[in-house]
C-alpha cells in the first residue's frame, strides 16, 4: 500500500534574477513499512526534496510544483494549519545535527513532551510517562534523571537518540531521517541504525532515509533512489543497486568507497564537478562526467525506463543494452 | 551536580532552576536584599518617616545631620531623610513602570519584526528609526500640552521612548535565532509560529532582555530627573531622587550632605540593580552554571 505518493516534484529558487533548479521532476511512492533510501552527493537535492514535501521551505524564494499525496491530502498545497497537524504528528523528521536541533535553553524532557502536549493535548503527567518510556526504549540510561538535563549535558549519540525519541513519540506513519548518523562515530552509528530498524518494525512505520553513505543503504534500505543534480538517476532495491547496477553514476559512487581489501594505490574519485543548477540542463545531467557518454547523451532528453522489476534507470545506453556495468 | 529526586519530575521548569541558581549567587542576593529594603522603606514612608515631608522649619534652615534630623535638613528646613523616602516612591515607580512598558512594547515589536522579516520587518524598523529621530523633549512637551500633566503620562512618555533600543536588540536576536536548526526542528514538530516564538525564541533572548532592562531602570530614573528639572516631570512639593540630587548639587559647597545622601542612595540602588541584573542573566542561562 502506497502511503505517500510523490509526483513530479520540482523545486526552484528564484533569487536576484537567477533561477536555481534544486529538485527537478522527482516522483516516487513510499510503501507502508518500507525503508526508502535517498543517496547522492552534497547538493544533489535530497534535503530540499524532503523539505519541499514538508512545506519547510520559505515560499518565496522557493517555488514548488507537483504533488505529494498523503492519504487524501496533498502536502505541497494544503494549508499551513493542515500541514502543522501532520508535521511532528503523522510525519516526523530527524535532523542531521542533533546538537543544533535542540533548543539549548529547554530541558530534554520539556522538548520531548512538546509534540504530545501540542498534537495530542495530553496532560503533563501522562505525557511525561510516555516521554520516559520512549527514552527507555531508545536506550537512554536512567531516563527519569537524564531527561532533566539540558542538551549540552548530553553526548552526541545520546542527543541523537533523544531526537529519534522525539520524532517517534507520536507514533508517526512516516519518519524522515535526514542524515541522522552523519555527526556520529561508527559504533554509535550502528547502534542508532539498529534502534531505528527495531522501532520501525514495532510501529510498522515507513522511513525515508537520506544519506550519502552507501554502506547504510546496502544494509538498511528496502529501496534506494539515487539522486544527482536534483533528478533521480536510478531507483532499485537495495540488493539490485549493488548487484545489477544500471547507471554509470551509481557505479562511480560505489567505486568511490575506499575498500579495505584492495590496495589499488590512488583512491578513485569522479572527475569534474556537479553541474551548475542555475543553468538549464539538457539531456543526462551526469553526461559531462560520465566515461560512457556519447553525443546523444547530452543532445537528447534524458531517457527513462525499467531494466528489471521496479528497477528504474535514466541511462539511455544501459537501456539500449549498449553497455553493461 | 546535585542529585535530582526522580519523583519530582512533573514540576521542573526553567523558572525553578533559575531561582536555584540565582539564590546561589551571593552578590545578586545582596543586591536583591538591599533593593528590597529600600523599596519597602519607601513604600512604608508614611509610617517610617520621622517628619512629614512638607513640614518646613524655616528658622532651622539647612542644618547638618544630627539627632533630630538623621540626615539633616534642606534649605527650607525639611527633613532630608523623609524627603528621600518619599522621593524614592516616585523614582522607583517611574523606574519600574517605564521599564515594564518599554520591555513589553520593545520585546513584542522586535520579536514580530524579526520573525516576520521581509517587508513587515522593514516597515516596522523604519517606524522605530523615525521615532528615534523625533526629539524626545518636544514629544514630551506636546504630550503635556495636549493631556493633563500626570505621573501616568510620565511613565507612558518615558516608556514610549525607551522601548526603541529594546526593539532593535530583540529584533537582532530573533533574526539570528530564526536561522538556527532547532527552530526548523520546532517547525518540523508542527508547532505554530506563536508557540515557537513563546516557547523557543523568547527564552533564548531572556538574557539580553533582562540585562538591558536592568540598565533601563537607572536610565529612566535619570530621565525623570531631567524632565522634572525642565518642570515637565514631578511637581513640588512632591519630589524624586533626581530632584533632590539637583537641589543638592546647587547647594553642595555650603551644605554637602544635601548632595551626598541622595546621591549615595541612588548609587546604591543602581549598583544593586546591576548585580541583580547580572545574577538574573546567569540564572537564565543554563550553560553559565558552575555546578
Amino acid at each position: 500500500m502506497v502511503i505517500l505518493d510523490v509526483r513530479n516534484i520540482s523545486t526552484t529558487f528564484k533569487l536576484r534574477g537567477t533561477t536555481l533548479r534544486a529538485v527537478n521532476d522527482v516522483s516516487f511512492g513510499l510503501q507502508k513499512g518500507e525503508t526508502l533510501g535517498i543517496v547522492g552527493e552534497s547538493g544533489s537535492g535530497k534535503t530540499v526534496l524532503c523539505h519541499s514535501i514538508m512545506q519547510l521551505l520559505p515560499r518565496p524564494p522557493a517555488d514548488i510544483s507537483g504533488s505529494a499525496l498523503f492519504g487524501l491530502q496533498d502536502l505541497v498545497s494544503c494549508s499551513s494549519k493542515d500541514i502543522r497537524n501532520i508535521r511532528g504528528n503523522r510525519i516526523s523528521m530527524v535532523f542531521q545535527d542533533p546538537q543544533a536541533a535542540f533548543n539549548p535553553y529547554l530541558r530534554i524532557c520539556d522538548q520531548l513532551i512538546e509534540p504530545l502536549l501540542y498534537h495530542r493535548r495530553l496532560s503533563r503527567r501522562t505525557a511525561m510517562d510516555k516521554v520516559l518510556s520512549i527514552l527507555e526504549e531508545t536506550g537512554i540510561p536512567d531516563p527519569a534523571r537524564r531527561c532533566r538535563c539540558y542538551p549540552h549535558e548530553f553526548s552526541g549519540g545520546m542527543l541523537q537518540r533523544a531526537m529519534i525519541a522525539m520524532a517517534l513519540i507520536t507514533h508517526p506513519e512516516i519518519l524522515i531521517a535526514d542524515e541522522p548518523t552523519t555527526a556520529l562515530d561508527v559504533t554509535i552509528q550502528m547502534q542508532i541504525l539498529q534502534l531505528l530498524k527495531s522501532l520501525q518494525r514495532q510501529l510498522s512505520m515507513s522511513v525515508i532515509f537520506i544519506t550519502h553513505n552507501l554502506g547504510i543503504v546496502a544494509g538498511f534500505c528496502d529501496r534506494v533512489l539515487v539522486m544527482y543534480a536534483g533528478q533521480i538517476l536510478e531507483s532499485a532495491s537495495g540488493d539490485d543497486l549493488f548487484l545489477h547496477t544500471a547507471h554509470p553514476y551509481t557505479k562511480a559512487l560505489i567505486r568511490s568507497v575506499p575498500s579495505l581489501h584492495v590496495n589499488s594505490g590512488e583512491l578513485y574519485s569522479i572527475e569534474g564537478k556537479p553541474p551548475d543548477l542555475t543553468k538549464e540542463i539538457k539531456g543526462c545531467p551526469f553526461a559531462p562526467r560520465c566515461t560512457y557518454a556519447q553525443g546523444e547523451c547530452t543532445e537528447e532528453d534524458a531517457a527513462a525506463g525499467l531494466v528489471g522489476v521496479s528497477h528504474f534507470t535514466s541511462c539511455r545506453r544501459v537501456l539500449k543494452g549498449e553497455i553493461s556495468l | 551536580m546535585k542529585k535530582p529526586e526522580p519523583d519530582n519530575i512533573a514540576g521542573n521548569s526553567l523558572w525553578k532552576d533559575a531561582t536555584r541558581r540565582f539564590t546561589a549567587n551571593r552578590l545578586a542576593m545582596a543586591g536583591l536584599i538591599i533593593l528590597s529594603v529600600l523599596v519597602i522603606l519607601c513604600i512604608l514612608a508614611p509610617l517610617v518617616a520621622p517628619w512629614s515631608v512638607d513640614v518646613q522649619n524655616l528658622s532651622l534652615g539647612a542644618s547638618a545631620p544630627g539627632p533630630g534630623h538623621l540626615l539633616g535638613t534642606d534649605i527650607l528646613g525639611r527633613d532630608l531623610f523623609s524627603r528621600i523616602l518619599y522621593g524614592g516612591q516616585i523614582s522607583f515607580a517611574v523606574g519600574l513602570c517605564a521599564t515594564l512598558v518599554s520591555v513589553l512594547i520593545g520585546v513584542s515589536w522586535g520579536a514580530v519584526a524579526g520573525w516576520a522579516g521581509g517587508r513587515t520587518d522593514a516597515v516596522m524598523m523604519r517606524i522605530v528609526d523615525m521615532a528615534y529621530a523625533f526629539p524626545f523633549t518636544i514629544f514630551v512637551i506636546i504630550l503635556m500640552v495636549f493631556f493633563e500633566r500626570s505621573l501616568l503620562l510620565l511613565f507612558a512618555a518615558i516608556g514610549a521612548v525607551e522601548w526603541l533600543t529594546m526593539a532593535r536588540i530583540v529584533r537582532g536576536q530573533v533574526m539570528s535565532l530564526k536561522s538556527r536548526e532547532f527552530i526548523d526542528a520546532a517547525k518540523g514538530l508542527g508547532l505554530s509560529n506563536t508557540r515557537i516564538i513563546i516557547r523557543h525564541v523568547l527564552p533564548n533572548i531572556a538574557g539580553p532582555v533582562i540585562v538591558y532592562a536592568t540598565l533601563t531602570v537607572p536610565a529612566v530614573m535619570l530621565l525623570e530627573a531631567f524632565l522634572s528639572f525642565l518642570g515637565l516631570g514631578v511637581q513640588p512639593p512632591a519630589s524624586s531622587w533626581g530632584i533632590l540630587i539637583r537641589e543638592g548639587a546647587e547647594a553642595m559647597e555650603e551644605y554637602p550632605w544635601l548632595l551626598i545622601f541622595p546621591g549615595t542612595v541612588l548609587s546604591i540602588t543602581l549598583f544593586s540593580l546591576n548585580f541583580v541584573g547580572d545574577g538574573l542573566r546567569d540564572a537564565f542561562d543554563p550553560r553559565s552554571s558552575k555546578e
